[in-house]
């Protein structure tokens, strides 16, 4: 891996090349098949995250699963929902430690992070306490919202 | 072949897309969402066959409600993804991966028609089981791989710069 050179001074910058050279960052680098392997994994923990939530905010916003009530339904994928997250919350660092200084620079990340903190927020808070009317709306409209947008943003880092 | 991805290569659909520097990126966003949606869902039904999870919930019930949004994803999914092949058809016939993901989504495919036409015509003995037959849960199962499969592959696809 190339070595990175900090375009401007910034706390995180001694604590993300720490990360950068942790045995973590090492070991996703120690072959061309480990990064792309991590990845393959993450991605199957987002669709099994993304495609349940996606469900979840369309009956919120009364497009899906009319029969049933929409907090029923999100109790029962709620399984599938948290397995995903767990695949996404410990592949995520990992592959963040590849290069972790490189991200330091991109804005798209910090952005990413940001759109992330918001979304599982959202997602851990107010969202499971509304199921009906209008607030359920909102609720599936800004939830819709922020979580593909972290996934655009997730993607688009790379073509920063 | 090699002269038809050549004739795609050329089209002027094809330039557009693969010089943008929007369109490519933002497709393939839409895209990898597409597949969330389809691979998300299917996986969902998959799991329940096999016994785990929404156990409260019939089959049917869960396949008749997931359904128009695996479907609709897979749409999307298509219509995303055949652009982006348009964009780059003779890179992608040098691929590795690439006809291994078109194998397994064609095997995933395959995987449940004949599940939905087979041992799913008699859903309604097993609809609230707790163990489904032995055939629906090779199908649960070998759709995980086969998606799980075209995931990987996807991804591989995207490494292979020539």
């Amino acid at each position: 891996m190339r070595p990175h050179s900090f375009t401007y001074n910034f706390p995180f910058c001694e604590a993300f090349e720490w990360i950068e050279r942790s045995p973590a960052g090492e070991f996703m680098r120690s072959s061309r098949v480990v990064f792309p392997i991590v990845e393959s994994v993450h991605l199957i923990g987002m669709a099994l995250f993304v495609g349940t939530v996606l469900l979840i905010d369309m009956g919120l916003l009364g497009l899906a699963m009319r029969r049933q009530p929409i907090d029923q339904v999100a109790a029962a994928l709620a399984p599938y929902t948290w397995s995903g997250f767990a695949l996404l919350m410990i592949t995520g660092p990992f592959m963040f430690s590849a290069q972790a200084a490189k991200w330091h620079d991109n804005p798209v990340f910090w952005i990413k992070m940001m759109l992330l903190i918001l979304a599982t927020v959202l997602q851990l808070s107010v969202k499971r306490r509304i199921s009906s009317g209008k607030p359920a709306k909102m609720m599936g409209a800004i939830s819709l919202i922020l979580w593909i947008s972290t996934a655009l943003s997730a993607k688009m880092m790379e073509f920063v | 072949m090699l002269s038809i991805c050549q004739w795609i290569h050329d089209t002027p659909l094809s330039i557009a897309v693969r010089e943008s520097i929007w369109v490519y990126p933002i497709l393939n966003v839409l895209h990898c969402v597409g597949i969330f949606l389809v691979a998300g869902t299917i996986v969902v039904v998959d799991l329940r066959l096999l016994g785990f999870g929404m156990r409260r919930s019939s089959i049917s019930s869960v396949i008749n409600q997931v359904l128009p949004w695996t479907l609709g994803g897979f749409g999307f999914m298509f219509l995303t993804g055949s652009l982006l092949a348009w964009s780059e058809p003779v890179r992608l016939y040098r691929s590795i991966f690439f006809p291994w993901k078109l194998l397994f989504l064609a095997l995933a495919g395959l995987n449940a028609f004949f599940f939905h036409y087979g041992v799913y015509r008699g859903v309604g003995s097993w609809d609230t089981a707790s163990l489904t037959p032995a055939r629906a849960r090779l199908a649960g199962a070998v759709s995980i791989v086969c998606w799980i499969c075209v995931i990987a592959a996807g991804r591989a696809v995207g490494y292979e710069m020539t």
